[in-house]
């Protein structure tokens, strides 16, 4: 019996000395981990490659029977896209920092960090620079990840996504437990402003290529508009294989696409549309801006309106996913015609009233847009199950691309899109 | 530690069970308590009281020993738990007024009475709680009951607010998170037992 007592008792001591709760979380997040590349490296890494597959592609562009599919930060795929049933890999530029692609006769422009390349693509399966302006662009952004040049030490500062696991005690009982350590700071990306196929030069004999909707650089005329968050950079490209930097504008900070059309240049912004005069190329002037909720938005021109894309992702809070019509026929004066709502809209494409919307992980859809206040009672097509992020229409064949990869179908009849091909990202 | 209690505890129930002189039928026995748990959280600094309710439903297989099921609820302020599992009760003596007695319970721990957050999938763990303590009998195979012991729980939750890796979220990133809960406490519980 006194054993017994005794025993319980020690039972007891032991028992409350270990009354401590233990609770522990293990938290998986994501966050941007710095990578520095000097001006040097940069430079000694340009070089022509045999082609690669997909991984990460970003903005498109077409000219003639070749595609080039930016590799986000790595370069530029080249592809013959002479049967679009079949399209064939040819080559892959390897350009570090590149975001960028535009395309004048046989010389094609990328960005490459800080710097403005011109290449000769004459022979698609060799390119070989032909002029680099040094230390055009001090800063940029893409894919919520911002870098930064420092001129001092002569390097680059960039950031890729990374994901980190760590352990930590935590609160038991009561109180809410806040992940450990979670840090992504977004930064206006660079969302892709729509551009229809315009095909426009002042020189007949001068051919220009066709970007989609999330490009940052635009040719009109004798110059390539080159967009970043908050300037314009020209650059006069009258002899297309030497640029020559032109003129900087201060255009306000959330700068995202640029649209040329005719003689006029359609900004899209993170808090809205800004409509320059480009009778002066070499000195845009602005006419009007229509304010939007904090927002991406790609814009796409037409005669009579702008259509533009509103979405929620990366750089967009506040935002809204909708799609507004914009009047432009006075352009002093622009005024929204109406709004409908969307599930995730990026990239879109307009070739004759029909309207090519890319809805992100929602996929694409096509309406007649012949009225624009019944768009959405116009459905033509709807694909679902790939992830559409880019488009662009080129009378007659689509090219789409998204994280599964490059899509292009037959649209000459719009209510019976064909399937020719698809490219897919290796994953 | 925990091992240490175990062995104590099985000692004590292998002590008690011999075999007996007379035939001995075996009956329905009941044992429901309400207690305290009481602990520390966070290191120490926080101190923790929550109510723990529990029944014991088993067979007398000796006078000095039951086995049975149990079922309970524990009300912590983060996880509301319902143990469910087998448990066993013994006594020192066979028959007395004032009766030393022991019991442990192991089991699940059921989460369904707890919260879920956003995203969360929860789920429940290991339950145990050997306790001793004191039988005072009321006479006709009644008797009240109160006993100390330890309780161990343990709880999962897991978060994930990966999302669309394509389209990350503004400033609040993207993470997943496993959190493991080990609650420690001291049980002290009254109860009655027929």
């Amino acid at each position: 019996m006194k054993n017994l007592i005794i025993l319980s008792s020690f039972f007891a001591l032991l028992g409350f000395s270990s009354c401590t709760d233990r609770c522990e979380q293990t938290v998986t997040y994501r966050y941007q981990e710095a990578y520095y590349i000097t001006t040097a490296d940069l430079r000694n890494s340009i070089a022509s490659e045999a082609p690669k597959a997909l991984q990460n592609p970003g903005k498109i562009y077409a000219k003639g029977n070749y595609l080039f599919i930016n590799e986000i930060k790595k370069g530029i795929h080249i592809i013959d896209n002479t049967n679009p049933s079949a399209p064939q890999f040819v080559s892959f530029m390897n350009i570090p920092g590149n975001t960028d692609i535009a395309v004048r006769n046989n010389v094609l422009y990328a960005d490459s960090y800080v710097d403005f390349l011109a290449l000769d693509i004459s022979d698609p399966r060799s390119l070989k620079v032909l002029n680099r302006t040094e230390n055009a662009f001090p800063s940029g952004s893409i894919d919520g990840t911002h870098w930064q040049y420092d001129f001092q030490n002569k390097t680059i500062t960039d950031y890729r996504w990374a994901t980190r696991t760590s352990t930590q005690t935590v609160e038991c009982d009561g109180g809410s437990i806040t992940p450990v350590y979670y840090e992504a700071f977004m930064r206006a990306d660079g969302s892709f402003s729509s551009k229809t196929g315009a095909v426009s030069s002042a020189n007949p004999s001068n051919t220009t290529g066709v970007g989609g909707s999330m490009a940052r650089f635009a040719i009109q005329g004798n110059y390539l508009y080159a967009v970043t968050n908050s300037e314009m950079q020209l650059f006069d490209i009258q002899k297309p294989e030497t640029p020559a930097k032109g003129n900087k504008l201060n255009l306000g900070w959330g700068i995202e696409t640029i649209f040329p059309y005719k003689d006029k240049l359609f900004i899209g912004t993170t808090t809205g549309m800004l409509i320059y005069d480009n009778a002066n190329p070499a000195k845009p002037t602005q006419l009007s801006s229509l304010a939007h909720v904090l927002s991406c938005d790609p814009v796409v021109v037409d005669d009579r309106y702008a259509y533009v894309t509103l979405s929620s992702g990366v750089g967009c809070r506040n935002a809204v996913n909708q799609l507004d019509i914009v009047d432009i026929q006075n352009l002093k004066n622009p005024f929204i015609v109406k709004t409908y709502p969307m599930s995730n809209p990026k990239g879109l494409g307009i070739d004759n009233k029909t309207l090519f919307i890319c809805e992100g992980t929602f996929g694409l859809k096509t309406f007649n847009a012949a009225d624009v206040t019944q768009i959405d009672k116009n459905l033509l097509a709807h694909f679902k199950d790939i992830n559409a992020y880019d488009v662009i229409p080129l009378g007659g064949t689509l090219l789409m691309i998204g994280t599964d990869g490059l899509y292009q179908y037959d649209y000459k009849d719009p209510k019976n899109m064909k399937l020719l091909s698809v490219i897919p990202v290796k994953k | 530690m925990k091992k240490l209690l175990l062995i104590l505890t099985l000692t004590l129930i292998l002590a008690h069970t011999k075999a007996d002189d007379k035939p001995f039928k075996r009956s329905y026995t009941n044992h429901t308590e309400i207690g305290v748990l009481l602990g520390k959280s966070f290191g120490g600094v926080t101190a923790k009281a929550n109510v723990s309710l529990q029944s014991f439903n088993g067979i007398r297989l000796t006078p000095k020993l039951a086995v049975g099921g149990i079922v309970g609820l524990d009300w912590y302020a983060s996880a509301q738990v319902i143990p469910v599992g087998v448990g066993v009760r013994g006594t020192v003596f066979k028959a007395k007024k004032l009766n030393p007695f022991y019991g442990l319970d192991a089991g699940y721990g059921l989460m369904f009475a707890s919260t879920k957050q956003e995203n969360e999938k929860i789920s429940g763990g290991l339950m145990l709680n050997p306790s001793v303590g004191m039988r005072v009998a009321l006479g006709g195979g009644n008797a009240l009951t109160w006993s100390i012991g330890w309780k161990h729980q343990s709880t999962y939750s897991s978060i994930d607010n990966f999302g669309d890796v394509a389209q990350p979220t503004w400033w609040w990133g993207q993470y997943q998170t496993e959190t493991h809960k080990i609650f420690e406490r001291l049980s002290v519980k009254m109860g009655i037992t027929f």
